[in-house]
């Protein structure tokens, strides 16, 4: 069902940028053309705008779209979609200046036709999409600043690339061209109005109150939250919220925490919290009765959707132990007596979060918890340094090779790991992983 | 494997983007 969805979400992909062009080709009369070399490049900037306006709709966070792939692939792929468009943008000019320089005119903005100056303002503000997003840490520029010039960017590049269309005017001579335009543009600004304007309205009658916030361990904060509307429904263990707390809830800055909670333990959900950047340091200190905001549920980083696996490998470093933790709460809560092989890496004992939740869940469960320390203390006993190939070869059993192993953590140990379980002989299928800190 | 289907499927639209502008330049327009 999911593959069949999944397929269907990829065909639609296809269809919007295959779509315009078999109109363009095949409807009506045809265009005036310019010559080979012109004409080729038309088809690119073309192919450059239907991708773009791709990327709205999958940024939008429409679950129908996230949903058969996990949040955090579709802002991937949309990762990779922006590349792949910014090449054709910059291809569309290429030729144009090597083949039919005249017809570019002055640089000046001054001088220049007005269209031709949008669509450089377009290319240069998608070139400064992509470079932001690419290197925002090495440009220094904070998440908060970054998602602000982020959306301000996409509006301003994709208002002057249609002017740029519309105003230079080749693929705009028919009605049938015109209903394209003016579909793609009323498509686009129906996701900015559903994301922007709807989904916040809806959000701000669904508030959410702060009744808890327990220290758990290694810096971790859980804020508990009761729904003061309606709640969520129908999460899936290790599935994650966007927290707004204490803000409203149409301005920008909100984060993704996974929801500690196991579905069936709601309605009110916890969060895990690790005081890391300027704004989670806030949230962390969240007093009790602030009012939040919730979108949610998102990611498919779950054991729900192996539901055939005849036990688990998982594997966490630091805060990634979250949504692991919470995949282990349900299958607690379903007393799912499957085998769980845990280890968790840590730089010292003390930043180890969570562990009397983890002791007590090695009660109840089929767990075997394996503790990596960095930095161990001297009396320690268990493994030491990273979690790498020596380590899995001696905590994972031969028969747990076409186990499904779940990692969670910061990006250079995911693809440490993935490199040490191929070598093991975990094949990649069995491999799944949530990307976090895409940007 | 997630990983690689997104890439593969900007690719793919990459790809099929170049691939319809050679056919409007070869045959879409006259």
């Amino acid at each position: 069902m999911v593959v069949a969805h999944a397929c269907a979400v990829l065909a639609l992909g296809l269809l919007a940028v295959g779509g315009p062009f078999a109109v363009i080709i095949l409807v009506g009369e045809p265009a005036p053309s310019g010559g080979v070399t012109w004409d080729f490049s038309m088809g690119l900037g073309f192919g450059a705008l239907a991708m773009i306006t791709l990327q709205f709709a999958m940024t939008g966070r429409l679950r129908w779209i996230t949903h058969p792939f996990g949040a955090d692939i579709v802002y991937l792929a949309h990762r990779y979609l922006s590349w792949g468009a910014l090449v054709l943008m910059g291809a569309h000019f290429a030729v144009l200046y090597v083949f039919h320089q005249p017809a570019l005119g002055e640089l000046n903005p001054f001088q220049a036709r007005w269209e031709l100056t949008a669509g450089r303002v377009a290319m240069v503000c998608f070139a400064g999409l992509v470079i932001t997003s690419q290197w925002r840490k090495s440009l220094r520029v904070s998440y908060e600043w970054w998602r602000k010039l982020h959306l301000a960017l996409a509006i301003t590049g994709f208002v002057a690339a249609i002017l740029h269309v519309l105003g230079v005017g080749n693929l705009t001579d028919t009605t049938e061209k015109r209903m394209l335009w003016l579909g793609a543009t009323l498509g686009w600004a129906g996701v900015l109005v559903f994301t922007r304007v709807i989904r916040p309205w809806v959000q701000s009658r669904n508030p959410w109150r702060v009744i808890a916030n327990h220290d758990e361990g290694g810096g971790v904060r859980r804020l508990e939250l009761e729904p003061e509307g309606r709640g969520l429904t129908r999460w899936k263990p290790g599935q994650f919220a966007w927290l707004k707390i204490d803000r409203s809830p149409y301005g920008l800055i909100e984060h993704p925490f996974t929801i500690s909670t196991a579905p069936e333990k709601g309605p009110n959900l916890s969060f895990s919290i690790k005081a890391l950047g300027d704004h989670s340091f806030e949230l962390a200190q969240t007093e009790i009765g602030a009012r939040a905001y919730v979108d949610g549920p998102y990611g498919a980083f779950s054991v729900d959707r192996m539901a055939r696996a005849p036990g688990f490998v998982m594997i966490a470093g630091g805060v990634g132990i979250t949504p692991i933790l919470s995949n282990l709460h349900a299958l607690d809560a379903r007393n799912d007596a499957r085998p769980v092989i845990l280890i968790y890496g840590n730089p010292t004992w003390d930043d180890v979060a969570f562990r009397t939740e983890l002791d007590a869940l090695r009660q109840r469960l089929n767990l075997t918890l394996v503790h990596v320390l960095d930095d161990p203390p001297d009396e320690w006993d268990g493994e030491r340094g990273k979690v790498d190939f020596d380590i899995l070869t001696r905590h994972l059993a031969a028969d747990t090779r076409d186990w499904p192993h779940l990692l969670c953590g910061p990006g250079p140990m995911i693809s440490s790991l993935r490199g040490d379980l191929h070598r093991l002989g975990v094949q990649d299928r069995h491999i799944d992983y949530e990307i976090f800190e895409l940007v | 494997m997630r990983p690689k289907l997104a890439l593969a499927f900007a690719i793919m639209l990459t790809l099929l983007a170049v691939g319809l502008s050679v056919w409007l330049a070869q045959s879409g327009l006259q």
